[in-house]
């Protein structure tokens, strides 16, 4: 696997936990389990997407992809 | 600490789960019903545990009830203490889950990412580059000028963007949210709900898109579920 790939998959995870942990269905009142920290995951998306930018800044290349395939 | 019970999400069915869905620490994922709609659950022996992992199977539970049935995905985690308080959760908030269930009938997400290249950002001084550094306030406020007025140019051009990715891939989209120029590179970030049987016309319209700027980086993921169209509840 390449750094482009490999890091487009890290892109796809981080957007993953970043649905998962940052939207969907929120109910309060009965809820006995929070978690505080949520907001690391946006920062960690930033920094990969940094992370890409500079990867490919130093390959030269632009790279475009399908980051996740469709569900079968 | 007592058994718990975290919800993955409201389904659209107060019929049983399919058998043979894995939750949480090995649990079974079960359907509790309420007036047609059903809350799917396993229960926790203990905590949550490693947030990551936990999330993973988390996505991973929902897209497989998604296989069967309309979804509307609970943040994770959201844990309840008894079956009982689940099941009052739901009759406090039925008409707007039955009212998003419906909406998001058939539907997933896509979202859109548009990197721009390194050369449409304007050079600034680093502050450590002393031959580049400001040496007056009348130098610094020239800079700061320079800078707004790259941003500036980059908005217009972000914003010029969004109007032809949505003449492109409009006809395919039930409802959209979209962001530009979310950082310096970051121009475009879109995310689009889509009609499941219309997602083979969305990925074409974005591969044709995908070649009208080569200097732009496009990237697609998806089909997620619609995470991001749940409307609040409380």
């Amino acid at each position: 696997m390449n750094e482009t790939l490999s890091a487009e998959n890290d892109v796809t995870l981080l957007e993953m936990l970043d649905r998962v942990l940052n939207k969907g269905v929120v109910v309060s009142g009965d809820i006995v389990i929070s978690v505080a920290d949520v907001d690391l995951i946006y920062v960690g998306l930033r920094l990969l997407l940094s992370s890409v930018e500079t990867m490919q800044r130093l390959s030269g290349s632009v790279a475009t992809g399908v980051l996740k395939e469709p569900a079968s | 600490m007592t058994e718990s019970y975290t919800i993955y999400g409201i389904v659209d069915s107060d019929r049983p789960a399919p058998e043979g869905i894995v939750g949480l620490h090995g649990g079974a994922v079960t359907n509790l019903p309420y007036r047609g709609i059903g809350a799917a659950v396993s229960a926790l022996p203990g905590p949550v545990g490693d947030i990551a992992t936990g999330a993973v199977r988390h996505e991973a539970v929902v897209e497989r009830l998604m296989e069967t049935h309309t979804v509307l995905p609970m943040r994770f985690p959201t844990v309840f203490g008894s079956p009982d308080a689940v099941v009052a959760m739901m009759a406090r908030h039925y008409d707007s889950f039955h009212k998003s269930l419906c909406r998001l009938h058939g539907r997933v997400e896509f979202s859109v990412k548009v990197l721009c290249p390194d050369r449409s950002l304007p050079e600034s001084a680093h502050p450590c580059d002393r031959e580049r550094r400001p040496t007056s306030g009348r130098q610094y406020m020239q800079e700061r000028y320079r800078q707004h007025k790259g941003r500036q140019v980059r908005q217009e051009q972000a914003a010029q963007w969004g109007i032809i990715f949505h003449a492109s891939l409009g006809e395919w989209v039930a409802a959209k949210k979209v962001g530009t120029l979310v950082t310096d590179r970051l121009a475009f970030d879109g995310i689009y709900l889509v009609d499941m049987a219309r997602q083979g016309d969305f990925r074409r319209a974005f591969a044709n898109l995908v070649g009208e700027e080569p200097d732009l980086q496009y990237l697609l993921s998806g089909p997620w579920p619609p995470y991001s169209f749940i409307e609040a509840i409380d």
